[in-house]
C-alpha cells in the first residue's frame, strides 16, 4: 500500500527529474525551524526540547505527505475538485462549533492524541484546497478568464473559503487566499484592465468596511500600528518595535545562538510562531537572516522555474498558486517583524512552529515537486 | 498515457479519451499562440514582484541591523536591565561619648515595581487581588495606597513593618506576583525617647516643594522617601542621607528579575558626634520636667553646645508610627514642638546686667571700684524705680552678686541706650547665633531708634524713647528679648574673656570607616574687647553671687566646683498677680571654666519663677552630672533671691 503510494518516485524517468534543489532547501529551512524553535521557547517553562521535538514530528509527518503527494500525477487531485472544495467549507464551517475559543477567535479542531494537545487548523490547508480547485477551475476556463463574467466567478471560487475563513477570523488567511487568486489568474491570462478595476473597486471596499465597522477593532489597530509603531509603544505597537529592537541588535553577524537578548528575555511574544524571525534576525544578525532569504530566493527560483518549464497548462496554474503562497508568507511575515507590513498573522514558511501549516506547506511543495517531474508534456 | 484534461499551450493533437468530461470539452479550447507568449511576460513580471519584495526586505534588514544595530543594540541592552535602588542606611548620631541618639533598625517592607507589572489592566488586577489577603489590606485600601504613593516608575511601597511571614509567603508566590517585591529597609529609631527630641528633629517623607530643590534632589532623594525634618536631622541631613547605590538586574519581559549584573555599593551616611554629652542632657530635661522652658550649656572654650534642652518634650519615635493619627499628632507632638531653647525670646531680667556692665566699664561710666548708693529704688524721669531692697553702698561686685537695680539704671542712664544696645549685639544678643539647627529666632535688642519706627508703624504719635526705657533695659526688661542660647554664649563670653562664640551641636562626622569627614571648627561670632581687669570684674561679681555673703544664687553652689552666676527673674507685666521669668546664667569652674549655663524657666500659666529658687537649681543639677559629682551634691543648697 505505501510502496503503491509512492511508487512512481523509483521510475528512473521520474527520478531523474526530482528537483534536488527545492528539496534542499525543504531540509535546510527546517533545519534552521527546529534551531529557531529551540530557542524561541527555551526560556519559557516548559519550552524549548518540547517544542523542538513536536516540530521535529511535525516535519517528519509533512515529509512523508510531501513524498506521497510528489509521487501522485497532480491531476488527479484535481479531479477531485468538487468534493476537496466541499469538504475544505465543510471544514471551515465545523470550527465554528468544535473550536475553542482562543484570543476571540475559532480556529482549530482539537485532535485527541493522547499525551498531546494538538489542534488541527482547517484554515492552512484550505489554502493547498484552493489552490488545486482554482487551478482546476482555471485550466477548464482557458482563454475566457479574459471575460470578466469569468473572471468574477473564479473571484467567487475564492470568495465562499474567504468569507468562512474571515467569520473565525483569520484575516491573514483571508489575504493569503486572495493573493493566490491574484497570482493564479494573472497568470492564467485575465484582463489586467478588470484586475485593475477590481484592485479599485476592492480598495474602496476596504474603505467601506472602515467606516462600517466590518473590520474588527483589533484589526483596525493593527493598521494604525503599522503606519505608527510609537503611537502605542506599550500595547500595539510593543510587538513591532521589540522585534525590530531584537532584529536590529543582531547586526552584522548576530548575538548567537541562544544569546539574543530580546530572545532569552522573551521580549517578543509569539517568538515561536509568527515572530519566529526575530530569533533568527537577533541571533545570526544580517548574515543569517540574508542566508535565510537566499534560501528561500532558491526555493521560489525552483517553483517559478517549474513554472516555466511545465508545458502543462494545470501544473503551470498550481505551480504559480504555490510560489505565490510562498511568496506571500515570506514578504509578509519577514515584513511584519521588520516593521514595513502590518501585523497580520501568517506563519513564516516551514519555519514557525505549528503542525497544520508546516503540512499544508508542504502538501503544496509536494504538488511542486511532482509538477516539476512530470513538467514535460512529451515522455519517451 | 495521458489521461488528464490537459490545457496544453500547444493545440492538442488528440482528443482526450475522457468521456465524461466531454461537456467540458467544449470549453477547452486551444489556446492561442500568443497566450504562452502573454503567460511568459507575465510570469516575469511576477518574478520581477518577488524580486522587488526581497530586495524591499533586505534592504530593511541592512538598514535595522547595519544602519541601526548599534542603536538597537543598546535599546535591547536597556530593556532587560533595571536598577534597583539600594537605599543608603541613614547615618547614625550619637553624643560626645558615642551613646546612641538615633540609630536605623531593620524592617520588612512590601513594595511594587509598577514596571514590573502585567501590561494588560485585568492582569494587574490579578496580582493585586492576590495581594491585598497576603499584606492583610482590602483590594480597595491597596489600590488607595498605590494611587496615593504612585510617583512616575518609582518603586510604590505597599506595607511597611510586615513580619517575616509575609515576606516569606510573598517570596514563595513571586512568579504568580510580577511586579511585587519585597525587602529589607531600615526604620529610624530614637533610642533614647523624648531625649533632646528638639534637638535631634526626626524624618518625614520629601515635600514635592524640597524635591524640587536642586540642593536636595542631588542627595539622590526620590519620592517616598523619608527626609530630615528639624533638629540635626534636618540641619545635617546632607552628612546624614549618604548616597543610594543601585543593584543592576537582568530582567525578561515581564519585569522578573532574571540575575543580578552588576551593582553600585550605596555610600552610607556619616555618623554624627555631636558634642551633646548625654547625662547633662538627661539632668536638664528631668529637673525640666513639668515645667515650661529651656536649658543650654556649652562650652566656652569653643562654643560646643553641651546641652539643649526645651521643655516640655514629646517622643520622636511617635513621627516614624505610619500613619500618625491626626488625633495622636495634635495631642501628642504639635504642642511640644517649640524648641525653647533657640525658638523662644524673652526679656532676659537681670541676667542681662553682664551686658549693661561691660557697656558701664568701657564706655568709662564706672569703673570695677565705682560705689553707689541704692536706698531701695530711685526717680527715673517721672516714673519711681524701685530695687528688691535697699543695698546701701555697692560697687560693681556687689551690683551683679546682690542684683542691684539702682546701680545699673545709673550706668545705662550714663552711657545712654544706643551704647547698651551696641554692646548687647557685641554680645551675640537680638541677632541668630548660627547654631546649625533650622529655626533659630534671633530676639530684639531695643534702640530709640528702632522704637520710633516700631512706634510710627504702629500709628503711636508718641514716637520718643523715655529715660524709664533705658532704665528698662539696664535690667533686661521691656523691649529686651534674648533666647536662652544667646545668654549661654554672652555668659561663656565672660567666662573666656570676651569671646562670643558661633555654637555647634555637631562635632564631627564619621564615615564608614571611621574616618572623620567634617569637623565644626571654632568660630568666634564677636569679641567683646575688654581690659582684663575689666572682665575680671563682671567674673568676680558673678562668682560672688554664687559663692559670696551677698550672692543671689547660693543654691548653684557645687562642693568643690567655683561656680560663676547671675540670677534673673522678668516680671510679666499687665497680670494682675504677680509673674514672673526665672534665669540663670552660670559657668565653671570659676578658675578655668568649661561649661557655661543659662536656665530659662517660663511662666506659661503665670508662674512667678525666680532666678535664684527655681533656675539655679536646674543649673546645679546640669553641673553636678557635668562634674560627675553623684547624687551627695544634687541636693539643694540654700536659697537667696
Amino acid at each position: 500500500m505505501t510502496s503503491a503510494l509512492i511508487a512512481p518516485l523509483f521510475e528512473p524517468r521520474l527520478r531523474k527529474q526530482i528537483d534536488r534543489a527545492l528539496i534542499f532547501s525543504v531540509v535546510a529551512l527546517m533545519a534552521v525551524s527546529l534551531y529557531a524553535i529551540y530557542f524561541a521557547t527555551a526560556a519559557q517553562p516548559g519550552g524549548g526540547l518540547k517544542y523542538a521535538l513536536r516540530q521535529g514530528v511535525f516535519f517528519i509527518i509533512g515529509l512523508i505527505l510531501m513524498v506521497v503527494v510528489a509521487a501522485q500525477d497532480y491531476s488527479k487531485f484535481t479531479r477531485y475538485a468538487p468534493f476537496l472544495y466541499i469538504g475544505n467549507a465543510l471544514l471551515l464551517l465545523a470550527v465554528r462549533v468544535l473550536s475553542p475559543e482562543i484570543n476571540g477567535a475559532r480556529r482549530w479542531i482539537p485532535l485527541p492524541i493522547p499525551g498531546m494537545d494538538f489542534k488541527l487548523q482547517p484554515s492552512e490547508f484550505a489554502k493547498v484546497i484552493i489552490i488545486l480547485t482554482l487551478a482546476a477551475y482555471l485550466a477548464r476556463l482557458g482563454p475566457s478568464i479574459r471575460e470578466f463574467s469569468n473572471l468574477i466567478k473564479t473571484l467567487l471560487h475564492v470568495a465562499l473559503p474567504v468569507i468562512l475563513i474571515q467569520l473565525q477570523p483569520d484575516l491573514g488567511t483571508s489575504l493569503v487566499l486572495l493573493a493566490i487568486w491574484f497570482g493564479m489568474v494573472f497568470l492564467a491570462g485575465a484582463d489586467w484592465r478588470h484586475l485593475v478595476g477590481m484592485i479599485l473597486v476592492g480598495a474602496l471596499l476596504f474603505g467601506v468596511a472602515w467606516q462600517t465597522n466590518l473590520l474588527k477593532p483589533y484589526q483596525k489597530d493593527r493598521i494604525y500600528t503599522f503606519i505608527n509603531p510609537m503611537n502605542d509603544p506599550k500595547g500595539d505597537g510593543y510587538h513591532v518595535l521589540q522585534s525590530m529592537t531584537a532584529i536590529g541588535g543582531g547586526q552584522v553577524s548576530g548575538q548567537g545562538l541562544g544569546h539574543g537578548v530580546q530572545t532569552n528575555g522573551q521580549f517578543i511574544p509569539e517568538n515561536h510562531t509568527d515572530f519566529i524571525f526575530t530569533v533568527i534576525g537577533e541571533e545570526t544578525g544580517f548574515v543569517g537572516a540574508a542566508i535565510l532569504l537566499a534560501t528561500y530566493a532558491l526555493l521560489l527560483a525552483r517553483g517559478i522555474a517549474t513554472v516555466a518549464e511545465s508545458e502543462d497548462a494545470l501544473g503551470r496554474l498550481i505551480a504559480v498558486g504555490v510560489v505565490t503562497l510562498f511568496a506571500f508568507h515570506i514578504v509578509v511575515n519577514m515584513g511584519m517583524t521588520l516593521g514595513i507590513m502590518p501585523v497580520v498573522g501568517v506563519p513564516l514558511p516551514l519555519i514557525s512552529y505549528g503542525g497544520s501549516a508546516a503540512w499544508s506547506m508542504m502538501v503544496a511543495l509536494g504538488l511542486l515537486l511532482g509538477i516539476h517531474m512530470r513538467r514535460h508534456k512529451i515522455l519517451f | 498515457m495521458i489521461n488528464r484534461a490537459v490545457i496544453s499551450p500547444k493545440p492538442p493533437t488528440t482528443p482526450t479519451r475522457s468521456s465524461g468530461q466531454s461537456g467540458m470539452i467544449t470549453r477547452l479550447r486551444p489556446l492561442p499562440a500568443q497566450d504562452t507568449e502573454l503567460s511568459a511576460i507575465r510570469l516575469r513580471m511576477l518574478v520581477a514582484a518577488v524580486i522587488l519584495l526581497f530586495a524591499a526586505l533586505l534592504g530593511r534588514l541592512w538598514y535595522l541591523q547595519i544602519v541601526q544595530g548599534e542603536t538597537m543594540k543598546s535599546k535591547a541592552e536597556s530593556n532587560r536591565r533595571r536598577r534597583v535602588r539600594d537605599s543608603a542606611p541613614r547615618g547614625l548620631i550619637t553624643d560626645i561619648n558615642g551613646k546612641m541618639l538615633a540609630m536605623n533598625e531593620a524592617q520588612f517592607s512590601v513594595f511594587i515595581d509598577p514596571g514590573g507589572l502585567p501590561k494588560k489592566k485585568e492582569d494587574r488586577e490579578l496580582v493585586y487581588q492576590q495581594l491585598a489577603p497576603l499584606i492583610g489590606i482590602s483590594l480597595d485600601e491597596l489600590k488607595k495606597t498605590i494611587d496615593k504613593n504612585r510617583v512616575g516608575s518609582n518603586a510604590i511601597p505597599v506595607a511597611e513593618g510586615v513580619s517575616q511571614q509575609i515576606l516569606a509567603r510573598i517570596m514563595e508566590n513571586r512568579s504568580r506576583l510580577p511586579g511585587i517585591d519585597a525587602g529589607v529597609e531600615p526604620v529610624r529609631r530614637y533610642p533614647q525617647g523624648p531625649v533632646a527630641a528638639h534637638l535631634l528633629g526626626h524624618i518625614a517623607p520629601i515635600k514635592p516643594e524640597e524635591l524640587a530643590d536642586e540642593n536636595i534632589k542631588k542627595r539622590g532623594y526620590r519620592s517616598n522617601d523619608d527626609i530630615g525634618r528639624d533638629g540635626v536631622e534636618r540641619a545635617h541631613d546632607e552628612l546624614l542621607c549618604g548616597q543610594p547605590g543601585g543593584v543592576f538586574y537582568e530582567i525578561d519581559a515581564k519585569g522578573r528579575r532574571q540575575r543580578e549584573i552588576g551593582r553600585e555599593d550605596p555610600t552610607p551616611g556619616a555618623t554624627l558626634r555631636l558634642n551633646l554629652n548625654l547625662e547633662v542632657q538627661k539632668a536638664a530635661e528631668s529637673a525640666l520636667a513639668g515645667m515650661y522652658g529651656a536649658a543650654v550649656a556649652i562650652d566656652p572654650r569653643d562654643g560646643s553646645v553641651i546641652a539643649l534642652a526645651s521643655a516640655p518634650t514629646f517622643d520622636p519615635n511617635l513621627y516614624l508610627k505610619r500613619p500618625l493619627s491626626q488625633e495622636e499628632y495634635e495631642t501628642k507632638v504639635k504642642p511640644f514642638g517649640l524648641n525653647r531653647a533657640i525658638q523662644s525670646a524673652s526679656p532676659p531680667g537681670s541676667t542681662f546686667k553682664i551686658i549693661t556692665s561691660a557697656a558701664g566699664l568701657a564706655e568709662g561710666a564706672i569703673s570695677p571700684n565705682t560705689w553707689m548708693y541704692c536706698s531701695g529704688g530711685m526717680q527715673v524721669g517721672k516714673r519711681y524705680f524701685k530695687c528688691h531692697s535697699s543695698h546701701g553702698d555697692v560697687n560693681l561686685r556687689d551690683a551683679l552678686a546682690a542684683s542691684c537695680d539702682v546701680f545699673y539704671y545709673h550706668v545705662a542712664l550714663d552711657v545712654k541706650a544706643e551704647r547698651v544696645a551696641a554692646w548687647a549685639e557685641k554680645y551675640g544678643l537680638g541677632s541668630k547665633t548660627g547654631i546649625d539647627l533650622p529655626g533659630e529666632k534671633g530676639g530684639n535688642i531695643p534702640t530709640p531708634e528702632k522704637h520710633a519706627l516700631l512706634a510710627a508703624k504702629l500709628g503711636n504719635p508718641d514716637t520718643r524713647w523715655y529715660p524709664g526705657q533705658t532704665a528698662n533695659m539696664s535690667i533686661g526688661q521691656g523691649e529686651v528679648q534674648t533666647t536662652p542660647l544667646q545668654m549661654a554664649l554672652a555668659v561663656g563670653a565672660v567666662a573666656n574673656g570676651g569671646t562670643v562664640w558661633e555654637p555647634h551641636i555637631v562635632k564631627e562626622a564619621l564615615d564608614s570607616d571611621g574616618k572623620v569627614t567634617y569637623r565644626a571648627e571654632p568660630k568666634a561670632n564677636s569679641k567683646l574687647g575688654l581690659k582684663p581687669d575689666q572682665i575680671a570684674a563682671i567674673q568676680n561679681g558673678l562668682r560672688a553671687a554664687v559663692g559670696g555673703s551677698r550672692g543671689t544664687a547660693h543654691s548653684a553652689s557645687l562642693p568643690g566646683i567655683a561656680v560663676a552666676g547671675k540670677t534673673g527673674s522678668a516680671e510679666l507685666r499687665g497680670g494682675a498677680q504677680k509673674a514672673s521669668h526665672g534665669w540663670f546664667i552660670c559657668y565653671a569652674p570659676y578658675e578655668k571654666p568649661t561649661i557655661a549655663i543659662c536656665i530659662f524657666l517660663e511662666s506659661h500659666n503665670g508662674e512667678n519663677y525666680h532666678g535664684g529658687a527655681n533656675a539655679s537649681p536646674v543649673a546645679r543639677k546640669m553641673l553636678a552630672a557635668y562634674f560627675k559629682l553623684g547624687d551627695a551634691a544634687t541636693g539643694s543648697g540654700s536659697t537667696v533671691d
